[in-house]
């Protein structure tokens, strides 16, 4: 089996948001409903104070409350793949919003507009591709929910390559915002390979989970800087 | 006959004694007053279905959209850092721990 996960160093993380900034351009979301957002803030007390930089996306949870509610509703537009990434099809979308009312990080969200990556500068990234070619999770509508894919256009790639293998090491084959991270504060990889890169640097980082207590189970560990909320 | 007046009286007040003690007959519950019909379509807005539910549960605005305490860590598209309105999600699971509530937060343990 591979397990897909994430690992963001907080300690490493300067802030700087060029992972922000490749999820944009690769996957062009829209302000209304980002896939990768940067939180801010501080810890300690005068004159000791610190801020933390912390970077959320879809944290892909084992028990995804999003997939729960939406098949509640009939809508089951939400899945979770062989990789252990939760997607959203957004033909079967019916844009009521319960994956957001109830995801305990918040992530996914309503696009309720189309619109330019740069309004009147002509088309960027994902959006130069033709419609019918896109990566289905590229094929936007408005009024319906998206989040972080991991990036799902380069991991079938890899697949199709038959090179699932090299998913987190070769540039292909690993999401945007891992890739560009000047201080390598992220990495990405298959969990359940003990020699992977990522098993080794969560297990002597020990690295955690964020909000374990709602049972979620996410595959995206932090290392956490001192004093930063989990 | 004044005895028998008097047993009559008597009997007349044993007979209506009751009713006339009794409090007057509850009118039916408020529930459906208090209720509101639920909408079939899910849907996140005011007047949809997700705040439906929760205000039959007498649920206030205030109980989920409380300045307090805001998670940092969770996300509001659109909305500065700071802003009212996020739901710390803690609150909803005393309800959603429940397995008889729908399980949005699956494999939590009491």
């Amino acid at each position: 089996m591979t397990k897909l996960v994430r690992l963001i160093d907080q300690k490493r993380c300067m802030g700087c948001r060029a992972c922000i900034s490749a999820c944009a351009t690769e996957n062009h979301f829209t302000p209304d409903a980002p896939w990768n957002v940067m939180i801010e803030y501080e810890v300690g007390t005068y004159p000791k104070v610190k801020k933390i930089y912390n970077t959320m996306n879809c944290m892909h949870c084992e028990n995804p409350s999003c997939k729960a509610a939406c098949d509640s509703v009939g809508a089951k537009a939400i899945s979770k793949n062989a990789f252990g990434v939760v997607l959203i099809d957004y033909d079967k979308c019916i844009g009521c919003g319960y994956c957001a009312a109830v995801c305990p990080y918040g992530v996914p969200q309503l696009n309720t507009e189309l619109t330019p990556l740069f309004p009147g500068k002509g088309k960027h990234g994902a959006e130069t591709i033709d419609y019918a070619d896109r990566h289905p999770t590229h094929r936007k509508k408005a009024k319906v929910a998206e989040k972080c894919t991991f990036c799902a256009h380069k991991l079938d790639q890899a697949v199709a390559d038959g090179k699932v293998d090299r998913i987190g090491k070769d540039q292909a084959y690993t999401p945007s915002c891992d890739l560009v991270c000047p201080t390598q504060a992220r990495m990405f990889g298959d969990l359940d390979d003990p020699n992977s890169d990522i098993s080794k640097r969560i297990k002597a980082t020990g690295a955690k989970q964020l909000k374990p207590k709602f049972g979620n189970a996410p595959q995206v560990y932090y290392v956490l800087e001192e004093g930063a909320k989990s | 006959m004044k005895r028998l007046t008097l047993l009559a009286l008597l009997a007349t007040c044993l007979a209506t004694g009751p009713v006339l003690a009794a409090d007057p007959p509850a009118t039916k519950p408020a529930a459906s007053a208090r209720k509101a019909p639920l909408p079939s379509k899910p849907s996140l807005a005011e007047n949809g279905r997700f705040h439906a539910v929760h205000k039959n549960e007498d649920l206030n605005c205030s109980d989920c959209h409380s300045n307090e305490d805001i998670d940092p860590l969770f996300l509001r598209a659109a909305e500065s850092q700071g802003s009212k309105g996020p739901v710390n999600r803690e609150g909803c699971m005393d309800c959603h721990r429940s397995p008889k509530k729908p399980a949005w937060y699956v494999g939590v343990k009491k």
